[in-house]
Parts: C-alpha cells; structure tokens; sequence
C-alpha cells in the first residue's frame, strides 16, 4: 500500500511534509556529497542579507545539555553570489526552494524580495524577523506584532509567490505574532526560531560564545516548540510549518499530530547527516502501521 | 566530493598505554577515498549527550582490508564513551572530510612536528609520502607530548624508519623539551624543507611565527570542535586574512572565517589570524 506524503501550503508544493531548517543546511551543496536532495521536500537556505556578511567572530557554538548554541552572526554569501552560484545549484534537485530572507531595515527585505522575486527557481520566501531592527533601536522586528506585519508588507509587495513568516520564541505573546504577519499577508508560519541563551567558562569567568548570548536549539527545545506550534496552529487560518529540536520520525509525527502541516529539520542535520531522509521514511512506516493513506489525515488530530 | 555516512563496525580496540586508543573500523568506501590529514566524524552516542560529534583525523588506512583506523587521547565523556567500544560494535561515522595535506612529491625534504594528539595525520601524511617515492630518510618526524604517557608512539610509526625524534617537557622520554624547541634545533642545520605540523593551538601558532621568520614553507592541520564537520554549520570557522579584493561587505569585519571542517583542517602556513 503507498500512501501519500504530498502537502499544499496555500499552492506551495511540497513532495513530502520534510524540509530542512535554515542555517542547518547552508545552501545545499556539502549535504548533496552525503545524500540526494531530491529526496527532500524542501530545502530552505541559509538567511541572506543583501551584502554578504562574515558574522561574529569564534567561539560561534558551544555544545550544551541535549542542545547546542549558536552565534553565527548571520553569516552569508549575500544575494548576488547567492543567485550566480548557489541558486543554480539548487535548481537542479527536484526539491522545493525556499529561500531565508534577513536585514537590518525594512527596506532591505524589500530589496532582497524584489532581486529573489524575479527568478523562477524560487518557489517560496521564508522571511527570518529575529533580526535586530536597526532603524528601530535594534530590537528585533519578530518581537512585536506590529514591525513584525511592516516587514510580511514590504514582503509581499515586491514577492507575489509564497511568503512564510518565520517566529521567534523569544516573545511574551507569539499568537499575537502569528496573527499580525497573517494579516499583513503570509500565506504560512514557521516556528520556532532558537531560544536565546548563553553559556559561562568558569574558568576563564567569560562567555563561552564571543557574541556573549547566542540562540539554543537541538532536541533540548523540542516540547517548547511543540506547544507552540500547537497554539498557533489554532489560532491563525494559514498553514503552520513546525520546527526545534526535531530528531527523529516519531518527533517529527507529533508536530504534525500537534497541527504542523509541515516539518524542518535543522539541528539534527549536523549531527545525523541522514536525519531528514530517514524522517521522511519513518513518517510514511508510521502511516502504513496505522492505516492512513495520506499524511494530510494526522495534521492537527491530537485530543 | 562523496563522503559516506553510516554505521561501520569496530574491528579493533588496541590500548597503547594508560589514556591512549587505537580504535580500527570496517570502514571500505572511506579507506579507499581517505587522503592524509582528513578526518572523520564519530557519533560517540546515539542519544545527545554529547550532542556533537566528535572529529579525529585518520591515522591508518588498510585499502586491502578495507580499514581506517584513529588514535586519540581518553580527554572527557566523548572519549570516554569512545574508548569503551569493542570489536562488533556499530558505530556512525561520517567520512572522508576536510581538505587534507598537500600530497608531496619526491623532490622534498619534510619536516612533521607532532605534539600530542597530532601524531595521526603527519604518521599517514609521511606513510603516503613514502609510498610516493619519498626516501624515508628525508623525512624528520618530531613527536613531543607533555610527559611519557602523553607520548603517541605506535609501532608503526617506528618502523616507517624517518628521521624519529622524540621529545617531552620533562624530559620523562626522548629529549627533554617542546616540539617547537626541537624543530628550531632541527631548522637551524637544514633548509629546503616543507614543514607539517599537527598539535596544540599553541605549539601551531608559534611555529606558524618561526616559519614566517624563516620565510621556511608550513602546512598546520588544525583542530576544533565542530556541530557538523561538513560545512553546513559554519560553528567550526577561524579568522583567516580577508583577500584583498573583498568587496563591500554587510559587517565590515577585519577578518574573512574560513571552515576549519571545509577549508581546512590544514591551512598553508602565514593564513590563519591566531586570536
């Protein structure tokens, strides 16, 4: 018995509810030397900024409890290189491009929305808002409602295929996030972001990460994300994709069963290569074990 | 370039003295694609703690039996946990990564200083050279550690019949001293070599110095910890000299990182910014 494993989000298509996390996957080309991309759902690349950046200086990770932290600094290849080299390297899977957009102004988004909107080979924005809003005394534009919809508007004004607002978890109310960037226009919602945390040497009595905090993932923010996800996903009208800490199939099920109509894989990819391959096997055993003929049947059933 | 990833079984657990292993795995597809100085990842544990892998440069490679072997210092839980496996048992590797060494010709002479744990790489690094057509007897092997029990003094390492100088800091084996003290001894009667060198962050960035003076050309592997050990992580990455023709730039740093899993673990001599 085969069973369906496709997905629509608001026309966006994906083969199988799989895709890997921003900044987990760069933009495709070192995990294609370890597995074939086409068997993804979806790739979404690492977040680009207009001009490229180096990021922050090391120590940029420290391995912690079940998890990890992260200070990258946005490091990127910037959108020219991203759509001279890493783009056409995407292309050639058979797999759904999404692309991460970041900046320090609004206006940047937009730039980068209006370069990404005029090639064909990307199927989907998916817009990071944890970023520090220059214009606005660096606070981050996800962290209210209000900055967070500004930027899905000057989004969707330049990019008329899907855009998926990415949340931060790093919020007192993330519905009322999630119903601003619906309302200014995302046609779907990814979530969670990392954690902010740090870490401290005893030793030396200084920060572990050079940039002092960075943001927690792995299996460690995993039930976080998950009720999240849940909450949103009953709140807003539009398609919730779930990510954190998902390692495993069974992991992956319950953002699903918890209303996720879609799943990204981030963490794990740098720990388990395979990780996202044998999650997209596992959901379809657990589907044929159950009875269900399609994936689309579990999304959102959990009492 | 392809790597492979997979459980592969333990073929051998070899203890060289109190703290130091050689673990060997059953491991083909990576024997046959392995240059000197690359790594592999070892997934220690299948639960997350620790969540990383840990990365080890290959030591040995047996193409004929289809083995890779690594030695490595008992130092935490990772380790630890590593040291426990015994033959039959599974365990995930991911491999061949980094760039490895400069493969040489037989026209040089070679200078590998080795301080502790970075005996591996320059033993496979001078077992390819040889099998190249590089006399034995051209190659200086430096291998210094703290103290005696420190030292990774393999039996295959003495019978590739190099120039074998051994050294600790207190003198509890060979001469008593540092691996830099031994090839600033070593460099002063010779020249015309390439120098490799694997060890401590201390010990790299002092010879890295003595070579700039020198004007003498050096390889130096580092070592990090690394989330993912193939470049989709970027957590691994040292500050490297921006090329002088990087354009503008969103952050406007002082230096460009490179990927000490991608890009390196081995970077020429001059290249690295050392903190």
């Amino acid at each position: 018995m085969s069973v369906n494993l496709s997905i629509d989000i608001n026309g966006l298509k994906f083969k199988n509810p799989v895709l890997t996390a921003s900044g987990c996957f760069a933009y495709g080309e070192e995990a294609s030397e370890v597995f074939d991309l086409s068997l993804l759902g979806g790739v979404v690349t690492k977040s680009l900024t207009y001009l490229p950046r180096e990021g922050h200086p090391p120590p940029k990770v420290h391995e912690t409890a079940c998890g990890m932290l992260n200070a990258i600094g946005l490091s990127n290849v910037g959108i020219d290189l991203f759509l001279s080299e890493k783009l056409p390297f995407l292309a050639k899977y058979d797999t759904t491009c999404v692309v991460s957009i970041a900046g320090s102004k609004i206006d940047e988004y937009a730039r980068l929305a209006e370069r990404l909107a005029e090639e064909g080979d990307v199927d989907a924005l998916e817009v990071n808002i944890s970023c520090p809003n220059v214009d606005e005394g660096g606070l981050e534009f996800g962290a209210y409602p209000k900055p967070a919809g500004k930027v899905i508007v000057a989004v969707k004004n330049k990019f008329s295929r899907p855009v998926i607002a990415k949340l931060s978890p790093n919020v007192t109310d993330i519905v009322g996030i999630a119903r601003s960037v619906v309302d200014s226009g995302a046609e779907s919602i990814s979530l969670i972001n990392t954690l902010v945390g740090t870490a401290i040497d005893i030793k030396t009595r200084s920060f572990n990460l050079s940039n002092g905090f960075g943001g927690l993932s792995g299996p460690a923010i995993k039930p976080v994300a998950l009720a999240m996800v849940y909450k949103v996903a009953n709140a807003v009208d539009v398609p919730v994709i779930g990510l954190g800490g998902i390692t495993t199939a069974s992991d992956a099920i319950e953002f699903l069963l918890a209303g996720a109509r879609a799943v990204q894989v981030g963490t794990a990819c740098f720990f388990d290569p395979l990780a996202p391959v044998r999650i997209i096997d596992g959901i379809s055993d657990y589907l044929k074990q159950n009875n269900f003929k399609d994936v689309n049947e579990i999304i959102g059933i959990v009492d | 370039m392809r790597k492979s990833c997979g459980h592969y079984p333990v073929t051998r657990n070899i203890i060289i003295s109190d703290s130091i292993i050689q673990l060997t795995f059953k491991a083909d597809d990576i024997s046959r694609s392995t240059v000197p100085g690359q790594f592999i990842q070892i997934r220690v544990s299948d639960n997350f703690i620790p969540l990383w892998p840990r990365p080890f440069s290959i030591y040995d490679v047996d193409t004929r039996k289809g083995e890779i072997s690594i030695i490595f210092k008992v130092a935490g839980y990772g380790t630890g946990l590593l040291a426990g496996k015994k033959e039959g048992d599974t365990i995930q590797i991911l491999g061949p990564l980094g760039n490895g060494f400069p493969i040489p010709s037989n026209d040089g002479g070679m200078v590998m200083a080795a301080g502790g744990t970075g005996m591996p790489p320059l033993f496979l690094l001078s077992k390819f050279a040889i099998e190249n057509g590089v006399p034995s007897s051209s190659i200086t092997f430096i291998s210094g550690a703290r103290t005696r029990t420190e030292l990774f003094e393999p039996v295959e390492l003495t019978e590739l019949e190099t120039d074998l100088n051994v050294c600790t800091d207190d003198g509890s084996a060979g001469e008593k001293g540092t691996v830099v003290d031994m090839l600033e001894k070593i460099l002063e009667n010779k020249s015309g070599f390439t120098i490799y060198a694997c060890g401590p962050v201390g010990m790299l960035k002092k010879i890295d110095r003595l070579l700039l003076e020198k004007n003498i050309p050096g390889f130096l592997s580092l070592e990090e910890l690394m989330p993912c050990g193939y470049g989709i992580c970027s957590g691994c990455a040292v500050k490297v000299l921006p090329s002088p023709d990087r354009g503008e730039t969103d952050d406007n740093r002082d230096y460009h990182l490179k990927r000490v899993c991608v890009e390196g673990p081995v970077f020429e001599s001059g290249e690295v910014m050392w903190e």
